[in-house]
Order: C-alpha cells, then structure tokens, then sequence
C-alpha cells in the first residue's frame, strides 16, 4: 500500500503523457462519455420531475366522505375516531355542512346561494387526505362500510391512471441510464483499447522489466478518470444553464400549475455532481476493463 | 541456477519447437545457444522468461518454477532476470537515463537509490555521457548497451540476451561482447545468450549449446561453432 502510494506521482505523470500524447483517441472517448452523460442528465432531471409532479398531485388526493343526516354531533366525532383508523389515512378534516355550500358555491357559481340558511341540501363531510394513491379504492370501500357514511368519492380513475403512468416512466427512465451507463462503459473501453493497441509495446516493455499488473492498470485507470471528468464537463454546463434558462423562462412551472419544476438548488448541483462522479467512475472501470484484457492474452 | 528437465513446446500450429530439452547451467556461467533458425532457440527464451508455458517437464530459474506461475506473478519473477532483447524495446519518449530507472521505478524503489544505481550501470555500459539523450539519438551499439544497462539495473541473477548483437555490425558487436563478459565477471551474473554469430562464438570462446529442429544436438564446454552441413 505505501509503495503503491509511493508510486503515485510516477503514475500520474504517466498518465498525463498518455493523455497528451493520444490526444484525437482521448477526445473521442471523453466525447463518447459526454453523449451518455447528457442523455443521463436529461433522464435525471425528467425522473426527478416527475417525482415532484407526482408528489403535488399526491397531495391534492383527498376523499370526500358525505355523512348520514341522522348522524348526531356526538356520532361524527365517534365516527371520526373510527376514520382515523382505517390504514392509509393520514389526515382527517370535519367540514360541516355550511362550509360544504360555501365550497360548493365557491365552485359552481352564485346560482346555488339561495340554498343558504335553512334549506341547506348539503351533508356534514369529512375531507380525507391519504398517504398513497395506490389503496385510494379500498379506503374508499372501507368507509362506506362504515355506518354513517353516506357516500365517499375521490377524483376519479385518471388521476390515478396518470400517477400510475409517471411511475412506469420513472422506472422505464432508470433502466434506461442502467442501460446508458453500460454503454458508456463499453465505449470508453473501446476507445482505451485502441489506445492500448498504440501502446502494446510501452504494455509489454513494462511486464518484461517487472511492473505488476496493477502497476501497468493504475497510469491507464487515471487516464480513464480524466476522461470521464473532461467528458462530464460539457454535460454539467448544458445541464446547469440549460435548466436554469428552462426554470426561469417558464417561472418554475411546466405549462401548469400542477407541474411545479424542481428549483435549481440544490437539486441541480446534486445531479451535476452525479455526473461527474459517473464520468468518472465509467471511465475508471472502462479502462480496467480494456487493460486487464490486454493484460491477459500477454504473459 | 537454471534448470530445464524434459521440457517440451508445441504451437498450435503444429511446430515442435523444444523436444524433449534437459539443460543445467550453474551460477555465473556464460553459455551460447546456437542453432539455425526455427531451431527453437526463440521459445527456449520464451520459456525462460515466463512468456511461454511448456507443454511437459520443468523450467526452474533461480529456484522458480517458471512454468507453474500464475500470471500476475509472471513481473515479480521477471525481476530476478534480466532480458535483452535484439529490437532493444527502449521506450522512444524517455531518456537513456529515464528507460533505465524505468525498471527500477516499476519495481517501487526510491528515488535516492534509483539515481545512485542508474549512475552505476551507466558507468559500467559507458552511456554517462549520453544520460540525457533520447533512443533515437544514439546508434545501435549504444542502444543495445542501453537495453543491457536496463537488463542488469535490478542486478538480475540470469541476464538472458536474444541476439543482442543480431542487428548490429561486427565493430559494435565485439563492444557488446566485451560488456557482458564484464557484467559476467564484475556481477557474477549468469548469462544465456542467444546467438548465430559463429565470429563471434569462435572469438569469445563460451560453453556453447547447439539445438536444432527443438532438440539439444551438441553441449560444448570448450565453445567454438558447430560446423553444420
């Protein structure tokens, strides 16, 4: 370990001829790995979206529970308790029946204001919040099995539906940067290859004077890091200012106002360090992978 | 200090190139291995150095069974010899000064030490004046001399020379001769050196070991070139 440590300047300086020296071949690798990195960037950007839009909509996911008019002051508050019990259910709002015309009114239109006072058609309800649209329809069952329920309703299938759809993109959007990042790897251990094919000799030199093999992969495996971080460098600038100006030029909502954008921070320095991280990382691992390759069929 | 018992190679290709090879060479000796070409004097060296595996029988340096190693093992033992190759693989972009502490800087020496030891096989392959040049600058004697200062920098016990004199002319080859003879007697190192130089294996008379067709056909002791037909 020290005299790996040792060795370390010996490595970097290698590693830095290499990179200078081969210069055409570490361009079009570090290019491969900007492609990659911005296709991932907008990826994670959408992924972290529309968890966003998700969670908004979330929010707004309530049930309407209508209770019975026979139902006494002491019943709601027993049948209260008895809500609050049910799984799922994170918040429960007693709203009587005056507040329920006001919102009714409030939504509809004037016309309805003379059901005011006495004749007030409208029932004593309890606005549900849940935690997750995923068991909204049993919730919804449970309550109306309840007595004293009237009638429970929330926003209907679609919305589900759409929660439903983010998730598959969100989940397809994954795989799909899995997938990129596998193809970055095997782009940039191609490239190295080639690099490595121009410097069989220096490779084989090395093995016939006594460099172990991780001598010989370390100088190639920090060359790999550099051009992962030259190439994550064109991808953080696209993806800092390129969101910025979207953010700004839309006043952080997306067409509206149910799609609110992530601001830029801290969600976005996060992802730019991210990138480098896999720029570097995939151009580590790339080039191991190429040397130890070439490293095996010479003895 | 190198022994080989029963060793046989063949290529995929079909070619035997060793049959059947026993050899022993002691501690500090100077032995010529001779033979026309395809004689398998090239994977002798092979096995050797560990680049190739023998199909049977034992390759044993300095107390290694070279052979039976694992591949990442293959560098470590390579420390204990030292290969001079005929194309002399210098590395073009370092210093004669540079290639030579090369080996020593692979192998995680000091700095200090490097530079006192890189100074050394300079005196002794006499290139201290040409330290700062680049492989390119230097003729072919001075590059092999380079290639045999690397060889030796890590005071192998087995310096194994492939035709160290096949590219030069007789003039640069008499120095190379007299500098091994030298690393022989200053270093006691052991040295095998492929060759077909018969002016030479005549001049420097050595024990000389004759192959052909991959078997071992004549082991001289006194030296002097086999008269082939």
């Amino acid at each position: 370990m020290i005299r790996f440590i040792k060795s370390l300047p010996f490595q970097f300086r290698f590693a830095c001829k290499g990179l200078y020296r081969h210069m055409v071949m570490s361009i079009s690798a570090s290019s491969a790995v900007a492609v990659t990195l911005v296709l991932m960037s907008l990826f994670m950007i959408l992924t972290v979206n529309l968890n966003s839009f998700t969670r908004n909509i979330e929010a707004d996911f309530k049930i309407h529970a209508t209770i019975d008019t026979v139902v006494t002051d002491q019943g709601i508050v027993e049948l209260e308790q008895q809500v609050k019990k049910i799984d799922g259910i994170s918040n429960v709002v007693f709203s009587d029946k005056d507040a329920e015309l006001e919102a009714f009114i409030k939504e509809r239109g004037k016309v309805f204001e003379y059901h005011r006072g006495e004749g007030n058609p409208m029932r004593n309800a309890f606005i549900i919040e849940v935690s997750g649209p995923e068991n909204i329809p049993q919730i919804k069952e449970q309550l109306e099995a309840l007595d004293g329920i009237e009638k429970a309703q929330y926003g209907g299938d679609s919305i589900a539906i759409m929660i439903q759809a983010f998730e598959y993109v969100r989940i397809a959007g994954a795989i799909f940067v899995l997938i990129l990042s596998l193809l970055a790897i095997f782009l940039i251990s191609n490239t190295i290859k080639m690099t490595i094919y121009a410097r069989h000799a220096e490779i084989a030199i090395m093995r016939n004077v006594g460099a172990t093999n991780w001598f010989i992969k370390t100088p190639f495996m920090i060359e790999g890091m550099f051009i992962g971080m030259l190439g994550s460098i064109i991808p953080i600038v696209l993806t800092y200012f390129g969101y910025l100006a979207l953010y700004r030029s839309m006043n952080g909502i997306f067409l509206s106002q149910m799609f609110i954008l992530q601001p830029v921070q801290p969600i976005i320095p996060i992802i730019c360090l991210i990138l480098l991280a896999c720029g570097v990382v995939v151009g580590m691992i790339g080039s191991a992978f190429a040397v130890s390759k070439y490293l095996r069929w010479k003895r | 200090m190198i022994q080989l018992e029963n060793v046989s190679k063949s290529y995929k290709n079909g070619v035997h190139a060793l049959r059947d090879v026993t050899l022993y060479i002691e501690e500090g000796e100077f032995v010529y291995i001779i033979g026309p070409t395809g004689s398998g004097k090239s994977t002798l060296i092979k096995v050797l150095d560990g680049e190739e595996i023998p199909d049977q029988g034992n390759v044993i340096v300095a107390e290694t069974n070279v052979g039976k190693l694992k591949h990442k093992k293959v560098p470590i033992y390579r420390r204990n010899i030292g290969v001079v190759f005929q194309d002399f693989r210098l590395l073009p972009t370092l210093t004669i000064f540079e290639n030579i502490a090369f080996a020593l800087e692979v192998i995680g020496l000091d700095k200090v030490t490097i530079r006192r030891r890189v100074r050394e096989v300079l005196e002794l392959v006499s290139l201290s004046d040409k330290a700062k040049s680049f492989p390119n600058e230097l003729s072919g004697g001075q590059q092999q001399r380079a290639t045999i200062g690397r060889a030796i920098a890590n005071r192998p016990k087995v310096l194994i020379a492939d035709e160290p004199t096949g590219n030069l002319d007789p003039e640069m080859s008499t120095e190379i001769m007299e500098l091994l003879e030298k690393i022989n007697e200053e270093e006691n190192t052991t040295i095998v050196m492929v060759t077909h130089d018969s002016t030479l294996v005549n001049k420097y008379k050595k024990r000389t070991i004759a192959l052909e067709e991959g078997y071992v056909v004549a082991d001289i002791q006194k030296g002097g070139y086999l008269a082939h037909d």
